[in-house]
């Protein structure tokens, strides 16, 4: 059975602006794809829609067998916490160090504080941001935010992982770092999803690609 | 322990909003001060009332052509009322003897004849020293043979009384008026924080994040609000209570008891006025 399965997906908003049109898309666990298309393509609408950050106009998402059609409002958390995600606009607890916004991932899922504090120093050991720990968001450059981005979405081991832009604004050498980040936990299991708008992100990738625009699927 | 976690997150709310909500915890705490100076007035009113009724006596004055045995019956009578503690006999003689004692020797010269009457003096026990209570012994006393008249501190007490009942509805009403303010002070505190605070709340949502675990800590904020206002507000009736019997007054501090009273109050308070700022957010 696949990990995520969209069927006749649509999204408009205000009953005129088309953002998702007729999506069907089906992902195996541990797959990795590369969601490929301009701006204003739609990857975004399509990742707040799997996080059912939004509502879609119509059509249904299925992840791990729950479907978005089924789904009780107070489920909707334990929906989300299989999903770990790299927002496109950086999201973070700005008054909060690193180690808080790291924490909050777990503490959401209601682990314990021996057990936060082992894996949020692992995993910034991991991403090599154990000399931040104790550094606000705001004194990171982007690279870091995306890794400190990076780091916040698979501390909790998520069934699918969803990265919108992960190397919007970053360097050659930022940019490979964070893509071999993201082969790297894929490779060790985890379903991946990489939302971009840059070619040779994707070039030489041995991955599925998939071409949005305009809101359709059309490759 | 999630328990620590979100008593410390409740603490870091103060310092997303500091100045509002020192201005909530003054609000309330200045608001709980105007209840505790009424509530002071009514608790050293309740005081005295309790120390004049400690002291309250019925004279009961007999009829002057009562004999001995009558006077005993009389008295066995009075005592089958029940709520009596002790009678006392006071003769002609005696009270002739006071008389004198209180107005000089010279206030009866003219007079041959003794005209005081011989008397009863009643305590009473606890539970009958109610105005009320009163009133009922009085009316029986008065039916039983013998008596001819008697004598209490009926108007200050029905008057002590009244004015107390009247003292406590008046904190009743003010402690509901000034209760519905505090809420009101912390319900836009909370609702300022929360909103000032959005953007991180839609994340932490978005991460998987239960309701529960969003608002716990502005539900605890607000009643960390309200518990250190009703505090403060003791603080500052204990000062000027101090500052009263050292100058002018000479007046009963609230019991020990009032400062828990008081915290509780402000906790409740505060745990209302969050719930509501939160309302929106919880459905």
């Amino acid at each position: 059975m696949s990990l995520l399965k969209i069927n006749n997906l649509a999204k408009i908003y205000n009953h005129r602006t088309v953002a998702l049109d007729n999506v069907n898309l089906e992902i195996e666990r541990g797959e990795l794809v590369f969601l490929f298309g301009p701006n204003g393509a739609g990857k975004t609408t399509l990742f707040k829609l799997i996080i059912l950050d939004e509502r879609p106009t119509s059509g249904e998402i299925i992840l791990d067998g729950i479907s978005s059609l089924k789904i009780k409002a107070k489920k909707i958390p334990n929906f989300r916490q299989k999903i770990g995600m790299m927002f496109q606009d950086q999201r973070f607890l700005e008054k909060k160090d690193i180690f808080e916004n790291l924490a909050i991932s777990l503490r959401v899922l209601g682990e314990r504080e021996k057990r936060v504090t082992k894996k949020v120093t692992e995993t910034l050991g991991w991403v090599g941001l154990s000399g931040k720990r104790n550094s606000l968001p705001e004194e990171l450059s982007d690279g870091e935010r995306q890794k400190l981005s990076f780091a916040r979405a698979i501390i909790r081991s998520p069934l699918l992982f969803l990265a919108d832009e992960p190397t919007s604004g970053l360097d050659t050498l930022n940019s490979s770092y964070i893509l071999e980040l993201i082969q790297k936990i894929n490779s060790l299991g985890t379903t991946v999803i990489v939302a971009t708008n840059q070619f040779r992100l994707i070039e030489n990738q041995p991955a599925r690609v998939i071409r949005l625009d305009s809101g359709r699927i059309v490759e | 322990m999630r328990l620590c976690y979100f008593i410390k997150e409740a603490f870091l709310i103060f310092l997303e909003e500091p100045k509002t909500i020192l201005v909530s915890i003054l609000v309330i705490a200045f608001s709980f001060l105007v209840f505790n100076l009424f509530f002071l007035v009514t608790w050293n009113l309740k005081n005295a009332s309790d120390k004049l009724n400690q002291e309250i006596k019925i004279e009961v004055f007999l009829k002057d052509d009562l004999i001995p045995s009558q006077v005993d019956s009389l008295k066995g009578s009075i005592l089958k009322l029940g709520g009596v503690k002790k009678i006392t006999y006071k003769s002609k003689f005696q009270a002739l003897k006071e008389m004198k004692r209180y107005f000089g020797e010279k206030l009866l010269e003219g007079l041959d004849f003794n005209p005081l009457p011989a008397s009863f003096v009643l305590e009473l026990k606890e539970p009958y020293k109610k105005s009320d209570q009163i009133e009922r012994l009085v009316s029986k006393i008065k039916q039983l043979n013998g008596v001819e008249d008697l004598e209490y501190g009926k108007v200050w007490v029905s008057k002590l009384e009244r004015m107390l009942s009247l003292s406590f509805l008046l904190d009743l009403i003010l402690g509901i008026i000034i209760g519905i303010t505090s809420i009101l002070m912390v319900t836009s505190a909370i609702r300022l924080c929360v909103t000032l605070q959005k953007g991180s709340l839609d994340l932490i949502r978005l991460l998987g994040a239960k309701k529960s675990f969003i608002l716990t800590p502005y539900l605890l904020n607000g009643m960390i609000q309200g518990g250190l206002g009703g505090a403060s507000s003791w603080v500052l009736i204990w000062g000027l209570s101090l500052l009263l019997t050292y100058g002018f007054f000479r007046i009963e501090f609230l019991p020990g008891v009032s400062i828990i009273i008081l915290i509780l109050s402000g906790f409740l308070i505060g745990g209302i006025g969050s719930l509501l700022a939160l309302r929106r957010f919880l459905t």
